[in-house]
C-alpha cells in the first residue's frame, strides 16, 4: 500500500513540470488576447487622432484686400442684390498679383490664385454685406487657402511630407508668405459650423451635426416615452400568456436584427407606403427609434425591477391603485435608470450609419438643415460620405469627425455612468 | 355611496385606458418585426416573378447591372447570389477566427488570472471597441488596416487585393471581441464555484480546471454566444461597405476582394431609382435572406443561452 | 471592554445567565484542554492563525490528526472549523485576502513550504465538500478526472480498474455500473456524494478531508456515506467537519471543538461525549447552543 502511495506521488511530482508549463502557457494566451484586444483600442485612436487633430486648425493666408468697386462691378454696396454679383474672386486675386509681382501666362496665374481657396470670396461678400462703408477701402484679412496648400503646409517639414498637386513653383510662394509670417494655422471655426462641401477647406459637419441633432430628438421622443410604456407593462401588468412571451421573443429578436434591415423597414413602410419625405430626420428618427427601442426597454425593464417590491405593497396596502403605484412610486424611483437607458440607446442611434443609408440621409446635402422635414444628414453619414472623397484633405476632415463623433460618444456614456452611479447609491 | 360607485368606475376606466396603451406600446415590437418581415417578403415576392427562386439560390454570377438593360430584364445569371453567400461567409469566419479565441480569451483571463485592479482597467477598455460606430471600423480597415495588408503581403511577395477580405474580416472580428468577451464573462462567471472547488482540491492547477470542467460546463452559453456573434457578422454593414469589394467574386482567398449581401443591399438601394426594377427588388430579397438567416441564428442562440441559465439557476 | 473582545456571533452566547458571559472570555482564554496531540501523527499542526483581511477566523490553534484515523470537528457556527479544515489542503489559497500562519506538517513535510506545490499537495489531501459537486460529466469521467489530470493510468484498462476500484470503494459500483455513461449530475444527492468521494479517492490520498459532507443529504443517504466513513479510515486518515454531534459520535475516534475560531478541546470522541472536560463543551454537547 504505501509502495504504491509513493509511486502516486512521484508519478505526480514528475508530471508538474510539463503541467505547470502548461498552465503558464494558458496564461499567457490569455494576457497576449487582453493585450491584443487593448492594441486595437490604442492603434485606432491613436490612428483616428493622429490622421485627425489637425481638421481643427485650418491654414489661412493673410493678403491685403482693397475692396475695388471697378473690380467688383459695384456701385452700391447697401442694396443686396447688386452685392451677390460682385467678382469677389477678382479682389483675391488682384491680391494676389499685388503680392507677387506680375506672373507670367496663364498656367501661372491659376496657379497663383489657386493658392487661395474658392470660398473666401463669400467671406469678402459677408464682410461688405455687414458693413457696406467697407467698399472702396482696403483692410488685410486672413483668408482661407486651398486644400492641397493646407496638406502640404500641415505635413510641411515632418518625415512624410504630402506634396500632392501643390507645385514647386505654389511652395515657393507659400514658403515666401511664410517667412512675412503671412500663411498660419488658425483656429478652424468653419469645421463646426458650415455643412458638406466639395471643397475640402470648406467643409464642415455643421450641418451634419444639426441633421443629427434634429434625428437623434425625434428618435428620443419616440423611443423613451414607448420603451418606458412598454417596460411598464411587461414588468407591471402582463398576464403571463402567450402573447407576452411572443412580446418579449420579439423585443430580444429585434435587439438583434441587423440594423440595414431596419432600413428596408424604412424605406418600403414609410417612404413607400406612408409617403414619408425621404432624407428628412423626421425619417431618420422614426427609424433610429425602431433600432433603440428594444435596448430602451430592455435597460428600462431592469431599472423596474431594480425597485424593491416593498415599495410597492406598501402603495396598495394604503390603498393606491395599480396605475398609481407605478405612476407615482415606481416610475420615479426606476427613473434614473431609464434614463441611462435611454442614454444608451441614444449613443447606440449616434453611431447608426447603415439603415440612413437606405432612406436617403447619405445625400450631398450643404445647407445646414433648418426643420424636421427638410433633408439632411447626420454625422456618421458625414463620415461615410467623407471616407469615400478622392481628396487628400478629406481624410483629415473626416478623422475629425469621427473625433467629434466618439467625444459626443464619450460624453454620453460618462453622463450614463454617472446616473447609474448615483442609481446604485440609493439602495 | 352612489358618489362613491361613480368615482371607482371612473378610475377603473382611466386604469383601463391606461393598461391598453400600455399593451399597445408593448406591441410595437411585434408590429416591427411583423412589418419587416412582410415589406421584405412582400418585394421579394415581386422581385422572385422575375428571376426564378431557384436562380438566385443556386446561381452562380451575381451581376445586376447587367440586367438593368433594356430587354434584359431578370436577365438570366445575372442574380445568382452564392458569391455573396461565400463572401458573407468568408469575412464572417474571418471575423470568427479572430473574435472567438481572442474574446474567449480575454475573458477568461479576466475572470480567473487578473487582478482586481487590472480587471478594473482592461474591462472598461475593452468595451470601448464595442462603442465605437461601425463606421468608425470601416474608416479604419479602408484606411489604415488594408493599405497595411496590402504592403505586408507585397514584402511578402503576394498579391493582395486592396479590398481583401482579410482587412474586412480582421477589423469586423476586433469590434466582435467585446461582444463575445462580455458574454462569455457572464457565462463563466455563471458557472458554480462549488465546480472550480472541485476540481482545485483533485489537484489541478487553474488552467486544466478552466479547459477540463469550467469550458466544457459553460459550453452551451459558449456555443449561444459565438452564434449571437456570427448573426452580428453576417449583418454587420458599415465596415464591409467601405472596406470591402463590389465584385460579386466567387472564391475562399482572404487577400482577394468580395463583396456580401449587406454590401450589395446597399449599393443596389443607395441613389434614385425605379423602385420597380429587378436591381431594386433584389435588394429586398437579399434582405430576406439576412433576415431570416439572422433571425434563426438569434432564436437558436437565445434559446441555448436561456436553456444554460436555467441549468445552473 | 469585555464585549469588545467578545464578538457577538448569533448563537455563541450562552443564553443562561447574563452574568457568564464575562466567564465565558475567560473560558476562551484558557489553552486547549484534552490531548490535542498525538504519536507519530499524519498531520501536525501548531500556532495556526488564520486571517480574512482584517478579520481573524482561526486564533493559535495546535491539532495532531492521527495515522488511519477519523478526527471529527464540531462546534456552533462560525467557529473556524471549516476554514481550518480548508487550510489543510490549502484551498484557502484560492479566496482573495486569506492569510494562513503557522506549523502545518504532513508526514513532516511542510504544507506552506515555498517548495511544497498545491498542486501535488492536494492530490494527497483530498477533499469533499458541503453540496455535492460532480463535474457536469459522465459518472465515468467524474471518477477519472483526477487519474487522467495526474496520468495515474497510462492504458485505458488501467483507468478502468482505478474507476471500478474507487466506485466500489465508495459503495456505488453496483448502482451505477450499468450506466458509467450517464452523467454524474443525474444521480440522486447521495449517490453524488459518494461519486465525488469515489472521485477524491481515485487519485489515491493520504488524507481526505470532509466538510459537512452530509448536510445536505437525507438520513437515509447519510447512513451509507457514515458507513462508507468508517470503512475507509481503514486505508486514509480522515478530518471530518460536521454539524451533527451523533454524527460525530458514530464515525470519529478522536473529536475537536472549536469556538469562536480557538480549539477548546480535543480528546478520544467518547471522552468528549460522555465526560467533557471543558465548560464550553459540555455547553455545546448538552444542547445549550443554538
Amino acid at each position: 500500500m504505501t509502495e504504491h502511495k509513493a509511486s502516486t506521488a512521484e508519478i505526480i511530482r514528475a508530471s508538474l513540470k510539463r503541467r505547470y508549463r502548461a498552465e503558464r502557457r494558458f496564461r499567457l494566451y490569455g494576457l497576449l488576447a487582453v493585450c491584443f484586444g487593448l492594441l486595437a483600442v490604442l492603434l485606432l485612436l491613436t490612428d483616428i487622432i493622429g490622421k485627425g487633430h489637425g481638421a481643427f486648425r485650418q491654414t489661412y493666408v493673410q493678403l491685403p484686400i482693397h475692396y475695388d468697386p471697378e473690380l467688383l462691378g459695384i456701385g452700391d454696396a447697401t442694396d443686396p442684390e447688386t452685392l451677390m454679383r460682385g467678382d469677389y474672386q477678382a479682389l483675391v486675386r488682384q491680391a494676389l498679383r499685388a503680392r507677387f509681382g506680375e506672373v507670367s501666362g496663364r498656367a501661372e496665374a491659376r496657379e497663383l490664385n489657386a493658392l487661395v481657396s474658392d470660398g473666401a470670396g463669400y467671406e469678402l461678400l459677408a464682410r461688405l454685406r455687414a458693413r457696406p462703408a467697407l467698399l472702396g477701402t482696403s483692410e488685410t484679412l486672413w483668408l482661407l487657402a486651398d486644400d492641397d496648400v493646407d496638406t502640404w503646409f500641415k505635413s510641411r517639414g515632418g518625415s512624410n511630407e504630402f506634396t500632392g498637386r501643390v507645385s514647386e513653383r505654389q511652395i515657393a510662394w507659400v514658403a515666401s508668405l511664410a517667412e512675412q509670417g503671412e500663411v498660419a494655422l488658425r483656429f478652424n471655426a468653419n469645421f463646426f459650423t458650415r455643412g458638406d462641401s466639395r471643397e475640402p477647406e470648406e467643409a464642415g459637419i455643421g450641418g451634419a451635426a444639426k441633421g443629427t441633432l434634429l434625428t437623434l430628438a425625434i428618435t428620443l421622443l419616440l423611443a423613451f416615452p414607448i420603451g418606458v410604456a412598454a417596460a411598464i407593462y411587461l414588468e407591471e401588468f402582463a398576464p403571463k400568456n402567450r402573447w407576452t412571451d411572443f412580446i418579449e421573443v420579439n423585443i430580444n429578436n429585434l435587439a438583434a436584427v441587423p440594423s440595414v434591415i431596419f432600413g428596408l423597414l424604412g424605406l418600403a413602410v414609410f417612404i413607400n407606403f406612408f409617403q414619408m419625405p425621404r432624407s428628412a430626420p423626421v425619417l431618420g428618427g422614426v427609424v433610429l427609434a425602431l433600432v433603440t427601442l428594444p435596448t430602451v426597454i430592455i435597460s428600462s425593464r431592469a431599472a423596474i425591477k431594480s425597485v424593491p417590491p416593498s415599495i410597492r405593497e406598501a402603495a396598495l396596502a394604503v390603498g393606491a391603485s395599480k396605475m398609481q403605484v407605478v405612476l407615482s412610486h415606481v416610475l420615479p424611483l426606476a427613473m434614473p435608470g431609464m434614463l441611462t437607458g435611454a442614454i444608451l440607446g441614444m449613443a447606440h442611434a449616434l453611431g447608426e450609419t447603415a439603415p440612413l443609408l437606405m432612406i436617403g440621409m447619405v445625400a450631398f446635402i450643404v445647407d445646414v438643415p433648418g426643420g424636421f422635414t427638410e433633408s439632411a444628414t447626420v454625422l456618421p453619414v458625414q463620415i461615410f460620405l467623407w471616407a469615400d472623397s478622392p481628396e487628400r484633405a478629406f481624410v483629415e476632415k473626416t478623422s475629425g469627425a469621427i473625433m467629434v463623433l466618439l467625444a459626443f460618444l464619450t460624453l454620453m456614456n460618462a453622463l450614463a455612468v454617472v446616473l447609474r452611479k448615483r442609481l446604485e447609491r440609493r439602495w | 355611496m352612489c358618489g362613491g360607485c361613480h368615482r371607482s368606475c371612473a378610475r377603473q376606466e382611466v386604469e383601463k385606458v391606461f393598461r391598453w396603451a400600455l399593451l399597445a406600446c408593448a406591441s410595437i415590437a411585434i408590429f416591427t418585426t411583423l412589418g419587416i418581415l412582410l415589406s421584405v417578403l412582400f418585394e421579394a415576392l415581386r422581385f422572385f416573378q422575375a428571376v426564378p427562386l431557384t436562380d438566385f439560390l443556386f446561381g452562380l454570377e451575381w451581376s445586376p447591372q447587367m440586367a438593368i438593360r433594356e430587354g434584359q430584364v431578370g436577365g438570366s445569371g445575372a442574380f445568382g447570389a452564392v458569391p455573396l453567400f461565400v463572401g458573407t461567409l468568408l469575412i464572417s469566419a474571418i471575423a470568427l477566427l479572430v473574435a472567438v479565441p481572442v474574446g474567449l480569451m480575454s475573458a477568461i483571463y479576466l475572470a480567473e488570472y487578473a487582478s482586481a485592479r487590472m480587471r478594473n482597467v482592461a474591462k472598461p477598455a475593452l468595451e470601448i471597441l464595442a462603442g465605437v460606430p461601425t463606421v468608425v471600423y470601416g474608416f479604419f480597415a479602408a484606411l489604415t488596416v488594408a493599405p497595411f495588408i496590402r504592403e505586408l503581403g507585397a514584402t511578402l511577395g503576394l498579391s493582395v487585393s486592396s479590398e481583401s477580405a482579410l482587412a474586412a474580416g480582421l477589423v469586423m472580428g476586433v469590434m466582435i471581441i467585446p461582444f463575445v468577451s462580455s458574454l462569455t464573462d457572464d457565462i463563466i462567471t455563471a458557472v458554480p464555484n462549488s465546480l472550480r472547488d472541485g476540481s482545485l482540491a483533485l489537484g489541478a492547477t487553474r488552467s486544466e480546471t478552466v479547459k477540463k470542467v469550467i469550458v466544457p460546463a459553460a459550453l452551451p452559453g459558449i456555443v449561444g454566444g459565438v452564434l449571437l456573434a456570427a448573426s452580428r457578422a453576417i449583418g454587420e454593414t458599415m465596415i464591409v461597405v467601405m472596406a470591402a469589394g463590389l465584385a460579386a467574386r466567387l472564391t475562399l482567398n482572404p487577400l482577394d476582394t468580395v463583396t456580401t449581401i449587406t454590401v450589395q443591399i446597399v449599393t443596389l438601394l443607395v441613389g434614385d431609382q425605379e423602385f420597380d426594377s429587378p436591381k431594386t427588388l433584389a435588394a429586398f430579397a437579399l434582405g430576406l435572406m439576412l433576415f431570416v438567416t439572422t433571425l434563426l441564428l438569434n432564436v437558436i442562440a437565445l434559446y441555448i443561452v436561456k436553456k444554460y441559465r436555467e441549468l445552473y439557476d | 471592554m469585555t464585549t469588545a473582545v467578545f464578538d457577538p456571533v448569533p448563537g455563541a452566547v450562552m443564553t443562561d445567565a447574563p452574568g457568564r458571559i464575562t466567564e465565558l472570555a475567560e473560558l476562551l482564554t484558557q489553552r486547549t484542554v484534552g490531548t490535542p496531540f498525538v504519536d507519530a501523527p499524519k498531520v501536525r499542526t501548531r500556532n495556526v492563525n488564520v486571517y480574512y483581511g482584517e478579520k481573524q477566523a482561526i486564533f493559535d490553534v495546535g491539532l495532531d490528526i492521527g495515522r488511519n484515523q477519523v478526527i471529527a470537528m464540531i462546534g456552533p457556527s462560525g467557529c473556524g472549523k471549516s476554514t481550518f479544515l480548508r487550510a489543510l489542503n490549502r484551498m484557502n489559497d484560492t479566496v482573495v485576502g486569506c492569510r494562513v500562519t503557522g506549523e502545518f506538517l504532513l508526514d513532516d513535510e511542510d504544507i506552506y513550504a515555498p517548495k511544497m506545490d498545491p498542486v501535488a499537495l492536494r492530490a494527497r489531501v483530498g477533499m469533499v465538500f458541503q453540496k455535492p459537486n460532480p463535474f457536469p460529466k459522465s459518472i465515468y469521467d467524474n471518477v477519472a478526472y483526477g487519474p487522467k489530470l495526474h496520468g495515474l493510468a497510462s492504458r485505458r484498462i488501467e483507468l478502468d480498474e482505478i474507476v471500478e476500484s474507487s466506485l466500489r470503494k465508495a459503495g456505488l459500483w453496483e448502482e451505477v455500473k450499468d450506466r458509467l455513461v450517464q452523467p454524474g449530475t443525474g444521480l440522486s444527492g447521495g449517490q453524488q456524494q459518494r461519486l465525488c468521494i469515489a472521485r477524491a479517492i481515485a487519485i489515491n490520498p493520504e488524507v481526505i478531508l470532509m466538510d459537512e459532507p452530509c448536510s445536505a443529504l437525507d438520513p437515509i443517504a447519510t447512513a451509507r456515506v457514515e458507513e462508507l466513513i468508517a470503512e475507509l479510515a481503514e486505508n486514509y486518515t480522515i478530518a471530518i467537519v460536521t454539524h451533527s454531534m451523533q454524527q460525530a459520535a458514530r464515525v470519529s475516534h478522536r473529536t475537536a471543538y472549536f469556538h469562536l475560531g480557538k480549539l477548546i478541546e480535543v480528546n478520544d470522541t467518547q471522552m468528549v461525549f460522555t465526560s467533557p472536560q471543558h465548560e464550553l463543551t459540555e455547553a455545546y454537547i448538552t444542547g445549550r447552543f443554538g
